[in-house]
């Protein structure tokens, strides 16, 4: 499970106080706080299995429980927002929407939940770089700049490929997991392709 | 490290007035106050509830899946107890 959600809240929340506008402010300030439920919500999933909220805890701290390294990634400028919440939060969606339908009930519910508040995470992240990429030249570059980071750490979050990815036959077997990695990361490529063109942006790789 | 968890609560939500209150999820909490406050800030934010009950998960009985058998198959044969099981000339349209 993917609990370390709580991680975006330092990450993100830490430019809340350097949004550019009031509007930026307050649609940031509503994702992290969504980010902070999403984390309880998972963490509640957990408990269901008979694991208290203190251990899960421990085993974040000592390095037990692993979490995506998507998380490892600074964040260098306001354009980075935008990025992840395009990038990033597109690609968790892509990831959890299968999971909605994942045989593990409390893991389903949560799932549910989260996606229910999770596009608008995408959208805000877009909207920022829309409006980047219409700007100045340099706020154009800004754009490219944290797309040209962050694309590849987004495609890495789909998990290794099917053919390296030690979990995914039994998870698919228990019907934990719905869709295989590359069949997400093939789903997110085609999704955000169009979104890079429409918005002037160029997808590092076809540089 | 001590393993003291805050007690378990079971959060129910009603939607709006005139439906019924339906679970939303758990949380943990010092107290009632603190988990109604809790509930309002994780399940709420965005207009879904105008009412919210906290139970204490303890307080809670649930049957035993293992006994579903007895106690819900006697159900399954009782084809009477449903309206689609009486016969009605076609020309009574609804009843």
């Amino acid at each position: 499970m993917r609990i370390p959600k709580l991680l975006v809240c330092f990450r993100e929340g830490n430019w809340i106080t350097r949004a550019p506008s009031l509007r930026r402010k307050v649609a940031l300030l509503a994702k992290v706080q969504d980010e902070a439920g999403h984390g309880l919500y998972l963490y509640s999933a957990c408990e269901t299995l008979g694991v208290s909220r203190e251990e899960l805890y421990e085993q974040l701290h000592t390095g037990k429980a692993k979490y995506s390294s998507i998380f490892n990634y600074p964040t260098v400028t306001w354009a980075d927002m935008g990025a992840i919440g395009w990038l990033v939060d597109g690609a968790a969606i892509i990831n959890q929407v299968p999971l909605c339908n994942t045989s593990y009930g409390p893991y389903a519910g949560a799932m549910i939940r989260v996606c229910k508040e999770e596009s608008f995470h995408q959208r805000q992240g877009y909207e920022i770089m829309i409006k980047l990429a219409n700007g100045t030249a340099e706020q154009k570059e800004m754009a490219q700049d944290a797309l040209n980071r962050w694309w590849w750490p987004s495609l890495m979050m789909l998990g290794p490929t099917d053919a390296e990815s030690i979990h995914t036959e039994q998870s698919m077997k228990w019907k934990l997991k719905r869709k295989s990695n590359d069949d997400l990361r093939q789903q997110f490529i085609d999704q955000t392709v169009p979104q890079a063109d429409l918005i002037g942006l160029t997808i590092p790789n076809l540089i | 490290m001590s393993k003291k968890n805050w007690p378990l609560w079971e959060i129910f939500v009603r939607s709006k007035n005139g439906l019924e209150h339906r679970h939303f999820g758990s949380l943990h909490a010092a107290d009632e106050e603190m988990a109604l406050e809790n509930a309002r800030d994780v399940y709420t934010r965005r207009n879904e509830g105008v009412s919210i009950w906290v139970v204490e998960s303890k307080h809670i009985t649930a049957s035993n899946p293992e006994n579903n058998g007895e106690l819900f198959e006697p159900a399954q044969d009782k084809v009477y107890r449903h309206p689609t099981f009486y016969d009605l000339p076609d020309e009574v349209k609804h009843m």
